[in-house]
C-alpha cells in the first residue's frame, strides 16, 4: 500500500467501528504474509477475517 | 497457564505463523512471556511482548518493546484512552487491547498478537496523519 491507500484503509476501519457490521468490506490479516487488507464481504481470501475486532474495539 | 493450554495455544501458532515469528521466553520463572514480530503493512518491525504469568485468567499485559513517540514526540509512556495505551513498564509502551467486559479465558495469543498488530498499524497511521489512535480505533463498551 502506498500512502493514500494506507490512509484509504484507516478511514475504512474507522467505518467498520462506526457502522458495526453494516459495511460491506471485511478487515483480513494475512499470518503468513504479515499484512491487513480489506476485501469485499464475501469474497474469496487468504487470512483470517478479524473485522470484529474493530467493531468491538479496545480498551 | 497449565500444560494443556499451553500445548493448545501452541498449536496455534504454529499453524498461523512462522516458527520464526514467535518465541516463549521464561518460561519456568514468575515472569513468562512470548516475543513476537510485528511487520506492518510499510514494512516496519516491531517486538510485542505478551506477559503470559495470569494468562488465560486475566488480561495479559502487552508491550511495544520500546517506548514509542507519539507524533508530536511525546514518550507513550501513560495511560491514554485517546492512544488505547496503559501505564508503561519496562521502558516499553503498553498496549491496552482487551478491558475487563470484553476478556475471556477463550481468548488465544494469536488473536491478541493479531489485536496489537493492528494498534501498531493504526500507530504509524497516527504518526502519518496525526489523528489520535482512537479515530481509528472504537472504545469498548
Amino acid at each position: 500500500m502506498n500512502e493514500q491507500e494506507l490512509v484509504k484503509f484507516g478511514e475504512q476501519i474507522k467505518e467498520q467501528g462506526e457502522k458495526q457490521g453494516r459495511t460491506m468490506m471485511d478487515l483480513v490479516f494475512d499470518p503468513v504474509s504479515g499484512d491487513f487488507k480489506q476485501v469485499p464481504k464475501g469474497e474469496q481470501h487468504v487470512g483470517d477475517i478479524v473485522t470484529e475486532m474493530t467493531e468491538k474495539g479496545f480498551a | 497457564m497449565d500444560a494443556e493450554r499451553l500445548k493448545a495455544e501452541k498449536l496455534v501458532l504454529e499453524k498461523k505463523l512462522p516458527s520464526n515469528a514467535y518465541r516463549f521466553m521464561d518460561m519456568d520463572t514468575d515472569l513468562p512471556y512470548i516475543a513476537m514480530g510485528a511487520k506492518t503493512n510499510r514494512g516496519n518491525i516491531y517486538t510485542v511482548r505478551i506477559e503470559l504469568d495470569e494468562f488465560p485468567n486475566d488480561i495479559p499485559k502487552a508491550f511495544v518493546t520500546k517506548m514509542l513517540k507519539t507524533k508530536s514526540g511525546s514518550p507513550m509512556s501513560g495511560c491514554s484512552a485517546s492512544m488505547h495505551t496503559l501505564t508503561s513498564e519496562h521502558g516499553f509502551t503498553r498496549i491496552c487491547h482487551y478491558g475487563f467486559d470484553s476478556w475471556t479465558p477463550m481468548v488465544s495469543i494469536y488473536k491478541i498478537y493479531v489485536k496489537c498488530r493492528l494498534w501498531l498499524e493504526m500507530y504509524e497511521l497516527h504518526l502519518q496523519t496525526g489523528n489520535d489512535m482512537d479515530y481509528y480505533l472504537n472504545h469498548q463498551e
